[in-house]
């Protein structure tokens, strides 16, 4: 709410993490961890933290392709041509745009309607200016002098009991987000924003997080851990990719307020988690984005899971953002998930451990 | 940059399908919004008659047009529109939309004794508030599809507290309406 409405852009590189933690102690009493198939996660190299799209700094530039928005396709945008030579790398967005429209709780609802009038998808409720609006000095201004007064509906999920919803009185300074727009004319604008978000994304600096620590020897193909031990769950989006912290740029302002993340552990099991969680590194060296080594033991504090069985699993991370946009003098939002590729993760038995 | 006015939990006051309906739909507004609009002893007494007058022809115009609407669970009904105002306009229509959903009218039509309880000529906007006491014993819900009673156990009776307000276009529209959850009257 407090700053969805200005203008912005959000440019930033989402890059997801997951580390198989594995207790110091017992990866080092594990013959197996010596030949890598338990190695602590992070610390090899960038195929381990795989579900995030590697970026190298040393690559020449290039550019991504463009993003997917529904069924639509969206060309990649050339670049500028003052920017090109220097463009810092970005690799190939690695979701795409799964839903356009409002949704409640995973559930579609009606952008707007003659009854409710329009749906903010920032606070699920619809709101509706008053009309007629009551002279100032009336009790329902509470003192303001300026502004619009709204019927605000907020009992969205069951449309039987829409009668039952408790009828709410806001003011606000500005129009709520998405508020008397078409669907089509909020869809063009989407469009059109994207296009110029593929440039942002193209351009953006390249997070410190996402860049390739160095190949470690002993490789394993894919990262573990063990069952009984704590698996650490992070999402490294950057502030301005959660907390609506944002960029403007040009006549395009973009904001994106995170929602959720859904760990898919492949095991049948999914960990929701509301924050990008805290990741289990710490910035070591400037060439080492990831020091899994210098991190905490224990489970994670905010998003964790434990295998109950060993097991190969394909694990991925899906994010939900609220996305908000200005653009030419219209505001709307959009809902934004985006799915890691799968990375898989081998969780071996405890009793390695006595061999 | 929002401000929020709470104005009242719906069931209980309301009677909406889902909760036994009966009765119109009067959502309620806060005393604090209408504790301000007392009656001034020194208010002109021709502007006070006519302000009353106004504000129970307004209500009784609701009334009777939301009967009409009820009958067919018309929330669409624009002769609502002509004698409230929001926020309780966008609740009547929500009651009526609930009934719509629930398959049920309203049949016969409620007796009403509204008279005015105080007034407000003075300061900007002039309002009045006006109690009633809804014999709703003939009003009944039922359900469309077989026109027989709804389960119903709202009360038969019960008093109203009614905020009408002078808009700038000079219509007096009523904007709030409280419901006693225990028959008074």
């Amino acid at each position: 709410m407090l700053t969805r409405r200005n203008r912005r852009i959000a440019v930033a590189v989402a890059a997801i993490m997951l580390a198989a933690l594995a207790m110091p102690g017992v990866a080092a009493a594990d013959p197996a961890a010596r030949t890598g198939s338990a190695t602590p996660a992070a610390e090899t190299a960038c195929p381990v933290n795989a579900l995030a799209p590697c970026v190298a700094s040393a690559a020449v530039p290039t550019r991504g392709p463009g993003f997917a928005l529904g069924n639509q396709a969206l060309a990649p945008v050339a670049a500028a041509p003052l920017l090109a030579a220097a463009a810092p790398v970005v690799k190939a967005p690695f979701l795409y745009f799964q839903t356009l429209g409002c949704t409640y709780a995973s559930i579609s609802v009606a952008c707007s309607t003659a009854l409710l009038g329009y749906y903010d998808p920032l606070d699920n409720c619809y709101w509706n200016k008053m009309v007629p609006q009551p002279p100032f000095g009336d009790p329902l201004w509470q003192g303001h002098t300026s502004g619009v007064l709204y019927t605000v509906t907020c009992e969205t999920h069951n449309g039987t009991n829409i009668g039952n919803a408790a009828a709410t009185v806001q003011w606000s300074s500005t129009p709520p987000l998405n508020y008397n727009q078409s669907m089509n004319t909020v869809q063009q604008t989407v469009a059109a924003a994207l296009n110029l978000l593929v440039i942002a994304f193209s351009l953006a600096p390249i997070p410190v997080t996402g860049s390739e620590p160095p190949e470690a020897t002993g490789t394993p193909p894919h990262p573990s851990g063990v069952v009984g031990l704590p698996v650490w769950m992070w999402a490294d989006v950057p502030h301005v990719l959660w907390d609506s912290t944002a960029y403007s740029k040009s006549s395009v302002a973009f904001s994106f307020m995170g929602s959720q993340v859904d760990w898919d552990m492949g095991d049948g099991h999914h960990i929701v988690c509301s924050t990008p969680a805290t990741a289990y590194t710490k910035p070591a060296l400037p060439n080492f984005a990831y020091n899994v080594r210098s991190g905490p033991p224990g489970p994670s504090p905010d998003c964790g899971y434990m295998y109950p069985m060993a097991g190969t699993y394909g694990t991925t991370a899906t994010i939900t953002w609220y996305a908000a946009f200005s653009f030419l003098g219209t505001t709307g939002t959009f809902v934004l998930t985006r799915t890691t590729r799968i990375q898989m993760l081998s969780i071996g038995e405890l009793q390695a451990v006595t061999k | 940059v929002r401000a929020t006015v709470a104005l009242t939990t719906a069931c209980a006051a309301f009677g909406s399908a889902a909760c036994a309906p009966a009765g119109p739909a009067t959502p309620g507004f806060s005393p604090a919004a209408a504790v301000p609009r007392a009656t001034v002893p020194s208010a002109d007494a021709g502007a006070v008659n006519t302000a009353k007058s106004a504000a129970l022809a307004a209500y009784n115009g609701y009334l009777s047009a939301y009967v009409t609407a009820a009958r067919t669970a018309n929330w669409h009904d624009a002769a609502i529109d002509r004698y409230t105002a929001d926020p309780f306009r966008q609740q009547a229509k929500l009651t009526l939309y609930s009934y719509a959903q629930n398959h049920i009218v309203l049949t016969g039509r409620p007796r009403s004794h509204p008279v005015a309880s105080s007034v407000n000529t003075t300061t900007s906007p002039h309002s009045v508030v006006l109690t009633d006491c809804v014999d709703a014993s003939s009003w009944r819900p039922m359900v469309r599809s077989t026109g027989k009673p709804a389960a119903d156990n709202a009360p038969t009776r019960y008093a109203a507290s009614i905020l009408v307000v002078q808009y700038a276009s000079g219509q007096w529209l009523v904007q709030q309406v409280t419901k006693a959850t225990v028959p008074s009257c």
